[in-house]
């Protein structure tokens, strides 16, 4: 059905965007291993994407300007909490949706669907507001705590839970377990998929949380690497071997995920599709 | 050890479906109790308000001595098949057999005692250690048996366990279960829309239409006495024929107004005669497609519609030739033997058993 | 009550700030200031729509919704077509298309500052030059009026195309693909099957993408803070940008609170619009 020249054609098609697609990483990646006054010379021309010389002095470079150790341990330990707390939280608030009977239950889901529109944008400045009363600012709890509980999540989980089979739960209630005991025993294990989905979307979003760190942090002792690249940029001498150096190192841990987990990862994003 | 007692038993859902009302039934210590009906009729809904995993409307569920409407089903010590058998995806043959003793925290040394035991049992010992989707449907299914007959619970439920077998299958483990409950003597209810299924597995067999119990008792009883036409056309396969019916002007036949049959009633036994002559209005007989012959009494002339042959036996479904306005209405099911094979259009001379003559009044119910 | 720790979550990091939004918006609330707190009524709302520079933010937003979200559509159904087939080494195309969604987006923005850097060596400039076969003069993208925006525009695409790429392919591969052939045994040519059965069937997924990327597309913030910090001249000022300057630089919460609300209700409008369309489908269908 497919005729050779279709398939050269969808082939051109492919490289052509490929190429203009990895371009900007490229550029960053040869940048990060060139001598800093070279990344600017040599940005106008083919050798943008290539380190003719090769070296790691930029990556050292970012360690003696910054404490890049600080702000990858603030990053990881804000994301771990969030993506770790969330999950058992918003997985716990799916199943009670999906299977639980109890009072106020169908109030509280159109609630959940309501909250899932309101962007972090527009409940910022309040919560900027609310915080800055309870003086929680600079923390690593006011960066946290707001993002456990979160409405997309329990909505993913509960239309997994909805749509798994009921009897496996119901065997497992007959053969003696409580509620707690049949989530963590059978639903859990049969459900990796949708938290691997949640837990990788999870992360992906918050990684690169940079609105609300700007509002809460001002110490270096907690900002996260999203901030930490933005303040690092402005830091002056303006060194682009180093930032991309900088940018590097910030990307490379969603990255290894990425690859590892992509079958996940696209079938989490997709899932964000499916409610249509 | 224990019975099984509803006690007017209402089961109304959330959106207002009304699954079940007023059953009374009682199933004794050891016996295996079949609820059978359509789809929609109550059964799976009695088995599941009896397993604890829907809450009850209104009545009592009693296990033994024990009234145990506000139990959870993890402390009514009952054991459930499924009809997908609901085997843990991720747990190995050993851990899903293990799973109900470690809730009952149970001994380790205990445990596989029991879990071996079992698995010999079932001759499940080669596959403790596989998974269930490495398993075969009929393996599945043991393995299901042998997660509910583990635990030695007081009462057996069983769903549509054998639904998803294929025919041959079926029927080997129909007698297996048959043998198996016979043996445990444990108390069984067993859910069923496959009405040779009840007929072969219960002791008894109750028959549930529209969230009502229509009829209880042995299989037999069920088969040769049905309460109302809805349990004589249920059971048997084809079910009986209903026939509406009335009673000659001069009191001498019984006429089988569909059908065109005028049978005398010096023809019939005293029992049925007596009956007949008590009926002032219209009423309904019900004829066993087996209590047809070409050659019993008074024969009627038919004209053929179908024939499905089954080898030993055909079943020729046939209408009265008097009837011309044809139709299906009217149309009979009759189970003959030997001779030879009638065509479509064909037209025979039937007569009937007057001993399997059931009279029901005209609400359906069994009269005598 | 095992929902609960989420449904506590929700109330005290959502709504109760969301409210809180509300009401803050009828009020003349300055942190740190000795005014006493007043209650406004829509002052604060005559008040920013009559200023210039967020009028000119929401302007923005909608100019780059406009463009952003048929561009970035059309991308992400292209590349979802060519990706749409068994090919060899297909895989690693999806990979590349999607890899820069994994970028947080303030190193995205720090790194497409050096490609619009100004001048024949910036690489941008450069490319241009090149395809245009000499007729492009360099630019200084970032500090030229008419050029911000779209080079905002242009590192957005490129980041969020793969995102809406993936959500394309997970609904062209939901087609059955008994549609098609039916539809080639009843003689339908290729462009014949991609508008009758891939777009229609398509449809509640093309929506979807568009509400997602309009939405994305008013709560724009971190590439307008670190590339151009809403200049030149209030050029690539957005709504959000404008928010936080109001309550975070000038401490003017009430204001941002009122912008914030404004927001919510453009989201809130594009969600009620979307609806509408999906549930028409339904019904056709």
């Amino acid at each position: 059905m497919t005729s050779r020249a279709a398939i050269a054609l969808v082939y051109t098609g492919l490289l052509l965007m490929g190429l203009l697609f990895i371009s900007p990483i490229a550029f960053m990646l040869a940048g990060s291993f060139k001598p800093d006054a070279r990344v600017l010379m040599e940005a106008g021309e083919w050798r943008a994407f290539w380190p003719a010389e090769m070296s790691l002095q930029n990556y050292r470079d970012v360690f003696t300007r910054v404490d890049f150790a600080r702000f990858l341990w603030n990053s990881l330990l804000i994301n771990g909490a969030i993506v770790g707390l969330g999950l058992l939280v918003n997985a716990l608030a799916g199943y009670a949706f999906a299977r639980l009977a109890w009072r106020g239950r169908d109030l509280m889901l159109s609630l959940v669907l309501a909250v899932m529109i309101i962007p972090i944008e527009a409940i910022a400045v309040p919560l900027f507001y609310l915080v800055s009363l309870f003086g929680w600012r600079d923390t690593y709890l006011v960066q946290i705590l707001p993002f456990i509980a979160n409405a997309f999540s329990i909505y993913l989980f509960y239309t997994y839970f909805i749509g798994m089979p009921r009897e496996l739960e119901e065997a497992a209630r007959i053969d003696g377990a409580g509620v707690l005991r049949t989530f963590f025993s059978v639903i859990l294990p049969n459900a990796k998929a949708v938290f691997a989905s949640v837990a990788i979307l999870t992360f992906l979003t918050q990684w690169g949380a940079f609105l609300w760190p700007l509002m809460v942090t001002s110490s270096e002792s907690v900002r996260p690497l999203p901030l930490a690249i933005a303040t690092f940029h402005s830091l002056p001498p303006l060194q682009w071997g180093d930032i991309f150096a900088f940018g590097m190192m910030m990307v490379l841990p969603v990255l290894l995920i990425f690859l590892v987990f992509q079958p996940w990862f696209v079938r989490g994003v997709a899932a964000t599709g499916i409610k249509g | 050890m224990a019975g099984v007692e509803y006690r007017h038993v209402d089961k109304t859902y959330p959106d207002g479906t009304r699954a079940l009302s007023n059953l009374c039934l009682s199933v004794g210590d050891g016996e295996l109790m079949v609820l059978v009906g359509p789809s929609g009729g109550g059964k799976s809904t009695a088995l599941r308000l009896l397993a604890g995993l829907d809450p009850i409307s209104g009545g009592e569920i009693w296990i033994g001595d024990e009234c145990v409407n506000a139990l959870s089903p993890q402390r009514r010590d009952i054991a459930m098949v499924f009809q997908n058998y609901a085997l843990y995806p991720h747990m190995t043959v050993r851990r899903n057999l293990e799973f109900p003793l470690r809730m009952m925290r149970l001994g380790r040394s205990a445990t596989a005692a029991r879990v071996n035991d079992t698995a010999a049992l079932l001759g499940l010992t080669p596959l403790l250690e596989r998974r269930p989707r490495e398993l075969s449907g009929g393996q599945r299914q043991r393995v299901a048996m042998g997660r509910a007959m583990v635990r030695q619970p007081r009462v057996f439920l069983m769903d549509e366990p054998l639904s998803n077998l294929d025919a041959a299958l079926r029927t080997q483990i129909r007698a297996e279960i048959a043998g198996l409950q016979r043996r445990l003597a444990i108390t069984t209810v067993y859910v069923t829309h496959d009405q040779v299924e009840a007929m072969t597995l219960g002791d008894r067999i109750a028959v549930l239409n529209a969230g009502r119990l229509q009829q209880v008792g042995p299989p037999q009883v069920l088969y040769d006495r049905p309460a109302n036409t809805f349990v004589a056309e249920f059971l048997g396969n084809p079910g009986m024929n209903i026939l509406a019916a009335g009673l000659s002007r001069d009191r001498r036949s019984l006429q089988l107004r569909s059908s065109g049959w005028e049978i005398p009633l010096a023809e019939l036994p005293q029992r049925c005669r007596e009956l007949a002559q008590h009926l002032a209005g219209p009423f309904l007989v019900g004829l066993r497609p087996e209590a047809f012959s070409p050659r019993l009494g008074t024969t009627t002339e038919m004209i053929v519609e179908t024939v499905e042959s089954l080898g030993h036996e055909r079943l020729v479904t046939v209408r009265p030739a008097a009837d011309t306005k044809g139709g299906g209405q009217t149309s009979l099911v009759a189970r003959l033997r030997g001779g030879q094979a009638e065509g479509a259009g064909q037209k025979i001379e039937l007569g009937l058993d007057g001993e399997q003559l059931r009279f029901f009044d005209e609400q359906g119910d069994l009269m005598g | 009550m095992i929902s609960m720790p989420a449904l506590l979550g929700l109330l005290a990091f959502v709504v109760a700030p969301f409210l809180l939004a509300v009401v803050l918006g009828f009020s003349n609330l300055r942190l740190g200031s000795p005014l006493p707190l007043e209650w406004v009524g829509f002052e604060q709302y005559r008040r920013i729509f009559a200023d210039p520079s967020f009028t000119r933010a929401l302007f923005n937003n909608l100019l780059f919704a406009l463009v952003v979200v048929p561009l970035q559509t059309a991308l992400a159904l292209v590349l979802a077509l060519l990706l749409n087939r068994r090919l060899r080494g297909i895989a690693l195309f999806r990979t590349l298309f999607f890899m820069p969604v994994v970028f947080p987006l303030s190193l995205v923005a720090v790194v497409w500052i050096l490609i619009f850097a100004p001048g024949p060596n910036g690489t941008m400039n450069a490319f241009l030059e090149l395809v245009s076969l000499g007729a492009w003069t360099p630019h200084d993208f970032l500090r030229d009026t008419r050029l911000a925006l779209p080079a905002i525009m242009l590192t957005s695409l490129w980041q969020g195309a793969g995102f809406q790429m993936v959500i394309v392919l997970a609904g062209l591969q939901a087609i059955p693909a008994e549609l098609y052939e039916a539809a080639m045994i009843d003689g339908a040519g290729r462009w014949q099957q991609f508008w009758h059965v891939t777009l229609p069937q398509l449809r509640n997924t093309m929506i979807f993408v568009v509400l997602v990327t309009t939405i994305l597309a008013f709560r724009l913030f971190d590439q307008v803070q670190i590339m151009t910090q809403g200049g030149p001249h209030d050029a690539t000022t957005t709504v959000m940008f404008e928010a936080v300057e109001a309550a975070f630089t000038r401490q003017q919460v009430a204001r941002g609170a009122a912008m914030s609300v404004v927001l919510f209700v453009v989201v809130l409008l594009i969600s009620w619009l979307q609806r509408r369309l999906a549930r028409q489908e339904r019904e056709v269908a």
